[in-house]
Formats: structure tokens, C-alpha cells, sequence
């Protein structure tokens, strides 16, 4: 997918509009939209709400797709799925549902702590990551930062698929443990 | 199958998120997967809420890990290796130069005037390294400055002075001289200007001796 996803915009692409950069997008989209729908259908009940829910995701694809790293553009996409999805469980839950159902699915505004919130957030991650041992972040730099197949990455540090995969995935775990 | 209960006290049947299932979570997020493992974990995942929450929560770290500048504070099995090497060649290169300044420093004490008039004095009858015809043959690699200047005029008297004859008043080495004279050790060494007077005056008999 990420081979899929649109160019950047520079002085070679700037004259590209709005509606083709949309239409780009939307390949990228389509490629993780059976995955983001089945994603949902364990979390939303109604078809309908699904489909609010994917319109928001891809509006925000569009609008900050461009400041997302490829390799983990469709963790992102799953990310906003899953943000969204409760968003519209606690709306429905709330005295003001009608107002919002009214109102369409506009995406809350940005609360102006969440940027120091985001720093901190960003700072103790380094710090966890910095504590992983070192063949965990190996694997972490290499996926992530080298975008290197799993394969690739196994090849490279002579381990087996399951091995770098594992290790990647309990990096995953401690750092999301670490942030509790 | 795992038996879950939900909040409202139906059972529902889950699949077991097992090692391999997680990963297999992975590598949908990262987009290692082919075609038919991704229609199958698709299924799988429209059919599961906890691999649906294993998925999340592995996104959400992805995602977060995403937003720390690109390999910024992570080091590569590469930059770790090289990272150490170099630490490890600064230090060494840091001891080398230590070594060699401390080494500059002793030799620097042990060629001053006073010194070398110490040892000549300690052992009398040795005498600096001689001058033969072609100076330069014999130049160690650290002589003392007044050394070579005396050297030089040394070198310079002879030629000039093709008549020279060893003086019965030249004392035989500078140890003798400072016998003959009772000039002390700590006079030279305070008066280095004048010290390779005594040097060459030494040079210029043992010269004589070795020509006549």
C-alpha cells in the first residue's frame, strides 16, 4: 500500500489539483477499505454508522495523509477508524445525540492542550524505545524508519520470520505498556 | 475458540488470539501480507473483536511510534557497531596523543642546558654526540638548540681554521673542564646562553684528538 500512496506535493506536483490528489488518495483508501470495514463491524452496529465512520477517516486521509509515514499509513487508517468509532459511541450515548446527528459527523475541535499533551507523549516514547533492548529496536528501526520487509529484516539480521516478527510485536507491547 | 461473555451476559465465541495470529496482525498493519492472507485475516477480523482489539492496540503504537522523527534517537545494528567503534578509536586516539605530548614533555626536560650539563656532570667524561666533517651524519633527531649552534660554529672553526692543533689548555671533556674550572653544575644551567660555548670548546678538542 504504501507504493500506492499518492506523491508529495513540490514544484513538480504543485499544479496537481485538489480533485486528482483526492482521486489518489482514494486508491489508497480502497486498498485498506475491506479491512477498515470488517475493522468496524465489530464495532459499530449499524451499516450506516459505518459508513459515517469510513467518510471520516477519509477526509482525514486527505487532509493529513501527507504527514503520515508510509509504513504506517495503514495502522494510521485503523487508528482514526477506531477513534472515530468511539467518537460516534459516545455520541450516540450522549444527552445531545439528535444535535450531532443533525450536525453530520463533524470532526470535534482540536482542544489546544493536545499539542503538549502530543510533546509528552512523544517524549517518554523516545525515552521507552531507548530502553528496549537492542535487538528490539533493531527491528523497530529497521520496519518503521527503513521500511524493510519482515523477510527483509529477518535476512538481514540472520533470524528466523517468527523471531523478528515476535520481536517487533513485544516492542509494540512494552512500549504501549510503558505509556499507561 | 475462546468463550467470551459479553456485558450483557451472552456468550460469544471468539478465536484465540494466539503468538502467530498476533503477528499475523503485524503484518497486515505493515502490509507484509499477500493477497490471500489478507482476504483471510479480513475474514477473520470481521468475525473476531478481540483480534479486532489486537489490531487496534498494535496500531496505536505504530501509529505513535510513527510520529517520532524518522529514526531519531534509534540506533540501526549498523550505527550501533560503528558508534561503538568510533567512541572506542576516539578514546584510543585520545591516549596516543596524551602519550605522545607526555613524551614531548620528559624529553623536552631532559634536553634542557641544565639537564644535559646534570648528566654530563653525573658522568664525567661523557661528552655530547661528536661532530665529524659532514655535520649532518651525525645530528641526532632531538639535539638541544645550543647544541647545534655549537656544532656549527665548531664545524665552522675547523674548516676556517685548517692549522688547528689540540691546545694542552683545552680540557679533555667538559667534566675535566669543570674540574679545571670549579664551575658548577647549576652555573651552566643558569647561564644557558654562554653553555654551548663549553660544548663546542669540548667538540672542537675531541675533533683535533680524533683528526691529529
Amino acid at each position: 500500500m504504501s507504493d500506492d500512496r499518492p506523491p508529495r506535493t513540490n514544484s513538480e506536483t504543485s499544479v496537481e489539483t485538489a480533485e486528482e490528489r483526492a482521486a489518489s488518495w482514494r486508491l489508497v483508501f480502497e486498498n485498506s477499505l475491506g479491512g477498515l470495514r470488517a475493522f468496524l463491524r465489530k464495532r459499530l452496529p449499524q451499516d450506516s454508522d459505518i459508513d459515517d465512520c469510513l467518510q471520516v477517516v477519509f477526509v482525514k486521509l486527505i487532509e493529513k495523509g501527507d504527514s503520515v509515514a508510509a509504513p504506517a499509513l495503514k495502522s494510521w487508517l485503523f487508528r482514526v477508524a477506531a477513534n472515530e468509532s468511539a467518537r460516534i459511541w459516545r455520541s450516540k450515548a450522549a444527552a445531545e445525540k439528535m444535535y450531532q446527528k443533525h450536525g453530520g459527523t463533524e470532526v470535534p475541535t482540536v482542544d489546544p492542550t493536545d499539542a503538549a499533551i502530543q510533546a509528552e507523549t512523544t517524549k517518554h516514547l523516545k525515552q521507552a524505545l531507548k530502553q528496549l533492548p537492542d535487538a528490539w529496536q533493531q527491528v523497530v528501526h529497521l520496519r518503521l524508519y527503513e521500511n524493510l520487509t519482515f523477510q527483509q529484516i529477518a535476512d538481514r539480521l540472520d533470524v528466523p520470520l517468527g523471531t523478528a516478527l515476535t520481536r517487533m510485536r513485544r516492542a509494540l507491547e512494552r512500549l504501549r505498556n510503558n505509556l499507561k | 475458540m475462546n468463550k467470551i461473555i459479553s456485558s450483557d451476559g451472552e456468550i460469544h465465541l471468539d478465536i484465540a488470539l494466539t503468538d502467530d495470529l498476533k503477528n499475523r496482525c503485524l503484518q497486515y498493519l505493515l502490509d507484509d501480507l499477500d493477497s490471500e492472507q489478507v482476504e483471510l485475516f479480513e475474514k477473520a477480523l470481521s468475525e473476531s473483536a478481540s483480534l479486532g482489539d489486537e489490531l487496534n492496540r498494535q496500531a496505536e503504537a505504530i501509529s505513535m511510534l510513527s510520529e517520532i522523527h524518522s529514526g531519531e534517537g534509534i540506533p540501526t545494528p549498523v550505527q550501533t557497531d560503528s558508534g561503538q567503534q568510533t567512541v572506542t578509536l576516539r578514546k584510543i586516539a585520545y591516549i596516543a596523543l596524551a602519550v605522545c605530548f607526555a613524551g614531548m614533555m620528559v624529553r623536552g626536560w631532559w634536553q634542557t642546558p641544565g639537564s644535559v650539563a646534570q648528566s654530563e656532570v653525573a658522568q664525567p667524561g661523557i661528552v655530547p654526540p661528536l661532530v665529524a666533517d659532514n655535520v649532518t651524519d651525525l645530528q641526532p633527531v632531538a639535539v638541544p638548540e645550543f647544541t647545534l649552534i655549537a656544532r656549527a660554529w665548531a664545524d665552522n672553526q675547523l674548516r676556517e681554521d685548517t692549522g688547528f692543533q689540540q691546545s694542552e689548555t683545552l680540557p679533555d671533556t667538559i667534566g675535566d673542564y669543570f674540574e679545571e674550572t670549579g664551575s658548577e653544575v647549576n652555573d651552566i644551567s643558569s647561564e644557558p646562553a654562554f653553555s654551548w660555548m663549553f660544548i663546542a670548546a669540548s667538540e672542537i678538542q675531541e675533533l683535533g684528538t680524533d683528526d691529529g
